[in-house]
């Protein structure tokens, strides 16, 4: 849920990336962290397991422009990917202004892209969170990787449904498209948190590498 | 603008009068209970309000793992048969610190020193968080919530590139 504090004049937009397990949801939040300067965004939180696994989630504020005056703060987490965590990250996706799904490329990941795909939107719908009135990004990751499944079986198994979603294709690992990914989906937030409507909710659209 | 309301369920706006009002009660309650810092977070992980020593305030971090971890204890409770959750308490060497749930939007975060007994600001906590419950309950709810009167019709083509947020490659 979108808070607009008008005594700090401060507006705070909770994103949550989600998606396959091993997906790159946590390398996307590190390069951001990595790439932005240390006055523009708090520490990287991440509580992960000894493996580097997300245990629980991880966060990173980041303090973006001023808009006519209010400062505008991006509060970006992440889920953990493994099915065993479903109750984990139902309670992140609590008051989510926007969501990213973190697709992996890999031909062999697909059922589980789909599993983790059908499993968000149920986990916002639990929440009381209509997908369909959420913005929200596609990410196919792992474009760098060998033999990457193609673009339009990707679309075909996530993106074919009544509402049709942006879509990314991405190097987390190298840092391709993660900037615009984020900035993708921080246009939808704005734009819906100005005129009360998701754009972009009826026409597909795809960034390729 | 002194209104506390969702736009279209999704947008919650945090007036000035009702900050200030959230933060004088906040101030009440460190003085009264000798709590060092107390907040009141919303389930999303925002501070909306807080007060006591600046010390502890942080961008954000804080706040989203307490929301986090009050979240997964409420759950582990609703698991093992309690439907009703009163928040948790750490009890360390030198700072300790509790979590209580006001509504079940909003949690006060209260830190405190070791010397400083639980039971008191437990005491003092039921004082403040029937107040701030009197306060979030009992503020208008306009039929439509409006923007911040400066929000530009151009600001959904923002773009972290222009905000010069990337370090040079």
């Amino acid at each position: 849920m979108a808070v607009i504090n008008h005594d700090t004049r401060e507006v705070s937009f909770k994103l949550v990336y989600c998606g396959t397990p091993m997906g790159g949801k946590t390398t996307n939040l590190s390069y951001i962290h990595s790439r932005i300067g240390a006055d523009q965004r708090g520490d990287l939180v991440a509580l992960a397991t000894a493996n580097d696994r997300t245990l629980f989630f991880d966060f990173l504020p980041v303090h973006t422009m001023v808009i006519n005056g209010y400062k505008t703060k991006f509060m970006l987490y992440t889920v953990p990917g493994q099915v065993c965590y479903n109750a984990t990250r139902q309670m992140v996706l609590r008051g989510v202004d926007g969501v990213v799904f973190v697709a992996d490329s890999q031909l062999d990941r697909m059922e589980e892209n789909l599993t983790a795909w059908r499993g968000m939107i149920r986990n916002l719908a639990d929440n009381g969170t209509p997908f369909e009135q959420l913005p929200a990004i596609l990410q196919f990751n792992k474009r760098d990787l060998p033999d990457p499944a193609p673009v339009a079986y990707m679309e075909y198994l996530l993106n074919s449904g009544p509402r049709r979603l942006p879509v990314f294709e991405a190097a987390a690992a190298t840092g391709y498209n993660v900037f615009a990914t984020l900035n993708g989906l921080a246009q939808d937030v704005l734009h819906l948190f100005h005129h009360g409507t998701a754009r972009g909710a009826t026409a597909s659209q795809s960034v390729s590498a | 603008m002194d209104t506390l309301t969702t736009h279209s369920g999704h947008v919650l706006h945090l007036g000035v009068t009702l900050t200030q009002r959230l933060r004088h009660t906040l101030a009440g309650y460190c003085q009264e209970s000798e709590v060092r810092y107390a907040a009141l977070l919303e389930e999303s992980g925002t501070i909306c309000a807080d007060a006591g020593d600046a010390a502890f305030k942080d961008s954000g971090e804080t706040a989203a793992l307490a929301v986090g971890a009050f979240a997964a204890l409420q759950a582990v409770a609703r698991r093992l048969g309690d439907g009703t959750f009163e928040g948790f308490f750490h009890e360390g060497k030198t700072r300790q610190f509790c979590l209580t749930p006001v509504t079940p939007q909003f949690i006060l975060l209260s830190v405190f020193e070791a010397p400083v007994r639980f039971a008191i600001v437990k005491l003092c906590a039921v004082k403040a968080i029937a107040h701030l419950q009197e306060q979030i309950e009992t503020m208008p709810i306009p039929e439509r919530s409006t923007m911040p009167s400066g929000v530009p019709s151009s600001a959904g083509d923002f773009s972290f590139e222009a905000a010069t947020l990337l370090r040079q490659e």
